[in-house]
């Protein structure tokens, strides 16, 4: 799972950068505008390629015929009534249509939003701002196993508590900072019954800083970005596999290691567009329809 | 290519051009426009309200070179004493400043007012709160329940909460003889204005201040949270409550209190209905001092986790904490400010007031409405209900000195984040903007008498009085700002609604009253729910400074025939100026007594106290008094961190004034500001006011 999870992030960052090269030369709100019109101009190619156009420009012309007959017969009102129930009936069938090429759509797209959600959701620290994060730990199996052993549902979470408490006190403490980075005196803050560690840290200066978790054996290495640069910004390391195909530019962290996931709050990035501060996914997602019903009368593609 | 192709790419450029730029102007994103005056030939006047600034420390400061701001004021204009209001309580005085003229004017006489008409009609009176009064909400059009909900047409309306507050202080306010004339005026956090008052002409923003509640409907509720065992109780203006321990997981619970849910049918015991609550998840490390905090937001993007990490002495920022009323909504949106007091042995967790989010406001604190939500875009979350300074828990000694000083400090420094945007935003007119920090730190921290402070060492006392100077420094430091800003061409009055003075000893109107016959009541717990005998009561104490005749006609009880009340008046006023401190021989707690006939004049005046006490340096009225209550001795000490106060007899608490235009009257008041400032856009004094231009010489 693990290594198929990594060839995936690795091919699509590699996509990703090469696609942002292209637009690199621009803001990122001129870029967004750019990939959503790539992204509308594409959806469009692909919905031509995996439909079956010739039925749904059936169904459009079915649908176009009984409007036609409501206007037309708009006195007799079982030609409208039937004309209108036709009409719900094909706008079914359309949407029967459209099922094939969104579920081959879904899987490359969600992946595309991946890669643009990496670079719009959130924008690096700035010098001197708090930086938060949160390691969170493997859960800790009990050495009492009710199976077999006589042991209360209570017992073994007494003791799977102490035993992640001695997790979060041992390997869970251990963050090498890099310079230029400081953490606050009473960090960590574990919480024992999440199986989390929190650091609160501050970087004076800009740049990548490589944060090193865990012991000598296992360590687990986090970039953390601080600068004005828009660029990628991974804030998930390990944990679910779903979120890490959508929040994470980063590999796998080793099965041996106690460290399930590392996460980084970043602050949200702004994009204002028209100067109204809307979600990159809004945007991209009008954006990119209004883009393809733009480019539709060039292509014949049917919708 | 065909029009629809020429239009459709049109569009396409169009959404280029516009993503690429900049970003659109303010003003066309829907910014409260502030309409450029023809007629007033941008004129610019600045008024800095700093709330309970003494005229003998900013003397004193200004003598030591540490308010150089002021002194250039001073040298070019004039420094003066204010004439406060009589009492001068600030509600009072900030709306003789509003209005131009005295209570009988504006109708606001005190913190409390009596309600003559309580609902129970075995209550002879009642007290309320003196600058609005809660309105029942209209019967509604049209009610269904969805299971154990109640809807009605009024949740329709999300303001519908406020609207049933209305503001009660009278009189016509400055601003609007200036927004008839198209003259811009921005008012930041203005006293005795909640709910603001409606702009006619659209030339007015105005932030209300003072009187704001909290989303609780309270003047400012906080909730104060700990492991160690104890009941839950409501303070009122605080709350406390435990941190249990889920010991199966090592997680602790706190709950905090939200308002009722209206969308609940009340509660056959309480007759209110359930309250809404937030649990918050607190998570302790087994060593280091620190907390993890976790709560949902049950309705924000479907249910939106939230958590924070912080360490023993740390003060979050403003923390968003919603309440869903029912399953599909709405949600109530407010903001905290935790504060870690402790983590270990025992977890301590303060929660401040509820305030409303400035960009998402449940109830209508501006005029115009969206006025906050723009300063809130600009600057971020700051204190929206009206008492910013948590002294209420440094009262009940939730909080300490250190504790208070750094929450009030908090305070100030948004309001001078606030006054950066006013001043940005400030083209030209009035601008108004109020600083509450130099009271409520001297309410706390003033100390300059020469007997000992009722808890605090000397040298205590002394530190602490240095932290109002600092407050001093500071108002100075903003004063500094705005004439970086604008320059020497604007006209600017600093103003303080009144000074400060000791509180040291405290005088039980009520016992007193009871003492000397005039009274008839057990006193448990206080005057109208303990065993009152209003045929037998002939006066009684409600408010800080305010002493009523139980008159027959007036109140519903009421005992003194009407033809009496003159001779009662002089008898009870001769007594109370001749009374003297059992442990201070020689001591008067009593200085003045004001007959409302003397002293008010204007169509509010009917409804004024009978008699307003002012009270003596180091005196004021017992705490108990305000609220109609007694105390075991007539005179005793006052052992509140709230050692410092200015309810006293109005002639020993002026405020200031200066300003860099000559100030030519020798005794300006604070009812002449107003007019001044009217002046200074050329329109002569209104009248509806009975202040004078205080710049101009006195008319023959």
């Amino acid at each position: 799972m693990n290594a198929a999870l990594d060839m995936i992030t690795r091919g699509m960052n590699a996509l990703g950068a090469a696609a942002f090269a292209l637009v690199s030369f621009c803001s990122p709100a001129v870029a967004l505008v750019v990939i959503s019109a790539l992204i509308g101009w594409l959806m469009l190619l692909i919905w031509g390629w995996t439909s079956n156009q010739s039925a749904i420009k059936d169904v459009r012309n079915q649908i176009s015929a009984h409007l036609l007959s409501t206007r037309l017969f708009k006195d007799n009102l079982a030609v409208t009534f039937r004309a209108q129930r036709m009409i719900i009936w094909h706008a079914l069938r359309l949407m029967l249509h459209s099922l094939r090429p969104m579920v081959i759509m879904a899987v490359p797209f969600v992946l595309i939003m991946a890669q643009i959600g990496l670079r719009y959701q959130f924008r690096p620290f700035k010098p001197g701002e708090l930086i938060r994060v949160t390691v969170q730990l493997k859960p800790v199996a009990s050495a009492a196993d009710p199976i077999t052993r006589e042991a209360t549902a209570s017992t073994v979470d007494y003791e799977k508590r102490d035993r992640m408490q001695a997790a979060l006190m041992g390997v869970g403490s251990r963050l090498k900072l890099p310079a230029g980075v400081v953490h606050d005196p009473h960090d960590p803050c574990r919480a024992v019954p999440l199986g989390t560690a929190d650091w609160r840290l501050r970087a004076d200066s800009v740049g990548e800083k490589i944060l090193e978790f865990g012991d000598a054996v296992n360590a687990v290495r986090v970039p953390v970005v601080i600068g004005e640069e828009f660029g990628p910004i991974s804030s998930l390391r390990g944990g679910h596999w779903f979120d890490r195909l959508l929040y994470s530019g980063e590999m796998s962290i080793a099965e041996s290691s106690p460290i399930e996931s590392i996460r980084i709050a970043y602050p949200p990035r702004s994009t204002p567009i028209f100067g109204y501060d809307v979600h990159w996914l809004v945007t991209l997602f009008v954006l990119s329809i209004v883009f393809a019903l733009i480019i539709k009368p060039f292509t014949r593609v049917q919708m | 290519m065909n029009r629809t192709c020429k239009l459709n790419l049109l569009s396409a450029l169009l959404v280029i051009l516009g993503a690429g730029s900049p970003g659109c102007d303010r003003e066309s994103s829907g910014r409260t426009p502030v309409p450029r005056a023809k007629n007033a030939g941008h004129k610019r006047v600045l008024v800095l309200g700093c709330d309970g600034m003494d005229p003998r420390l900013v003397r004193k400061l200004i003598d030591e070179n540490r308010m150089p701001n002021f002194a250039k004021l001073e040298q070019q204009g004039g420094f003066r004493p204010l004439e406060t209001s009589i009492p001068p309580q600030s509600p009072v005085a900030w709306s003789n400043f509003i209005t131009g003229a005295n209570p009988g004017v504006h109708g606001v006489y005190d913190f409390i007012h009596r309600d003559l008409a309580p609902a129970d009609p075995h209550l002879n009176v009642t007290p309320r709160t003196s600058t609005s009064i809660d309105v029942p909400p209209p019967e509604p059009l049209f009610e269904f329940q969805v299971s154990k909900y109640q809807f009605n047409s009024s949740h329709l309306n999300p303001f519908a909460a406020s609207q049933t507050t209305t503001l009660t202080r009278y009189g016509v306010p400055f601003w609007n003889y200036l927004d008839e004339r198209g003259i811009p005026i921005q008012i930041y956090k203005i006293p005795a204005n909640y709910p603001p008052s409606e702009s006619e002409h659209g030339h007015m923003c105005c932030l209300a201040g003072m009187g704001v509640p909290d989303a609780l409907a309270t003047l400012g509720t906080y909730q104060h949270f700990s492991t160690e065992p104890r009941a839950a109780v409501d303070l009122g203006g605080g709350r406390r409550d435990r941190i249990v321990k889920d010991f199966k997981t090592g997680t602790y619970i706190a709950t905090i209190i939200g308002p009722p849910n209206e969308f609940l049918p009340a509660s056959s015991r309480t007759g209110l209905p359930p309250k809404l609550e937030v649990e918050l998840r607190i998570y302790r490390d087994p060593e280091n001092p620190s907390l993890k905090i976790a709560w949902i937001n049950e309705g924000v993007a479907g249910n939106e986790s939230r958590e924070l990490v912080l360490n023993e002495g740390d003060w979050s920022d403003w923390q968003e904490i919603y309440f869903l009323k029912t399953p599909v909504g709405p949600s109530l949106p407010t903001m905290v400010r935790f504060y870690v007091q402790q983590v270990h042995p025992e977890i301590k967790l303060y929660v401040s007031p509820l305030n409303f989010i400035p960009t998402n406001c449940a109830a209508v604190i501006s005029e115009p409405p969206k006025f906050v939500k723009e300063i809130g875009e600009a600057i971020g979350p700051f204190y929206t209900q009206g008492f910013a300074e948590t002294f209420r828990a440094r009262h009940f000694k939730d909080i300490d000195d250190e504790e208070y000083r750094k929450q009030a400090d908090i305070v100030l420094d948004e309001s001078m984040k606030m006054l950066d945007y006013a001043l940005e935003r400030y083209v030209d007119g009035v601008l108004f903007f109020y600083f509450s920090s130099t009271d409520l730190q001297s309410h706390i921290f003033w100390w300059d008498s020469t007997y000992p402070h009722p808890f605090r060492s000397e040298a205590d006392a002394r530190k602490y009085h240095g932290v109002v100077e600092r407050v001093y420094e500071r108002m100075d430091e903003a004063l500094g700002r705005c004439m970086a800003s604008l320059g020497d061409d604007a006209a600017y009055i600093v103003m303080s609604d009144h000074g400060f003075g000791n509180f040291r000893r405290q005088f039980g109107l009520n016992s007193w009253l009871r003492e000397n016959g005039y009274l008839d009541s057990d006193g448990k717990p206080d005057l109208f729910f303990g065993k009152t005998d209003w045929s037998k009561t002939r006066a009684y104490g409600l408010g800080i400074n305010s002493l009523y005749l139980n008159l027959k006609g007036r109140e519903r009880m009421g005992s003194v025939e009407p033809g009496d009340r003159d001779a009662l008046l002089d008898e009870i006023t001769a007594r109370l100026l001749a009374y003297e401190d059992p442990s201070y021989p020689d001591s008067h707690p009593i200085a003045r007594v004001y007959r409302r006939d003397e002293f008010y004049k204007g169509p509010e005046a009917i409804n004024a106290p009978d008699l307003i006490i002012g009270y003596n340096r180091d005196y004021r009225s017992s705490w108990q008094t305000g609220m109609g209550g007694f105390d075991r001795t007539v005179v005793s000490d006052n052992r509140e961190a709230w050692s410092a106060d200015h309810c006293i007899a109005h002639d020993f608490v002026p405020g200031i004034v200066l300003s860099n235009r000559r100030i030519v009257s020798e005794a300006p008041a604070l009812i002449d500001v107003a007019p001044t400032i009217l002046a200074e856009f050329g329109i002569s004094t209104p009248a509806s006011m009975q202040g004078r231009n205080m710049f101009a010489p006195l008319s023959p």
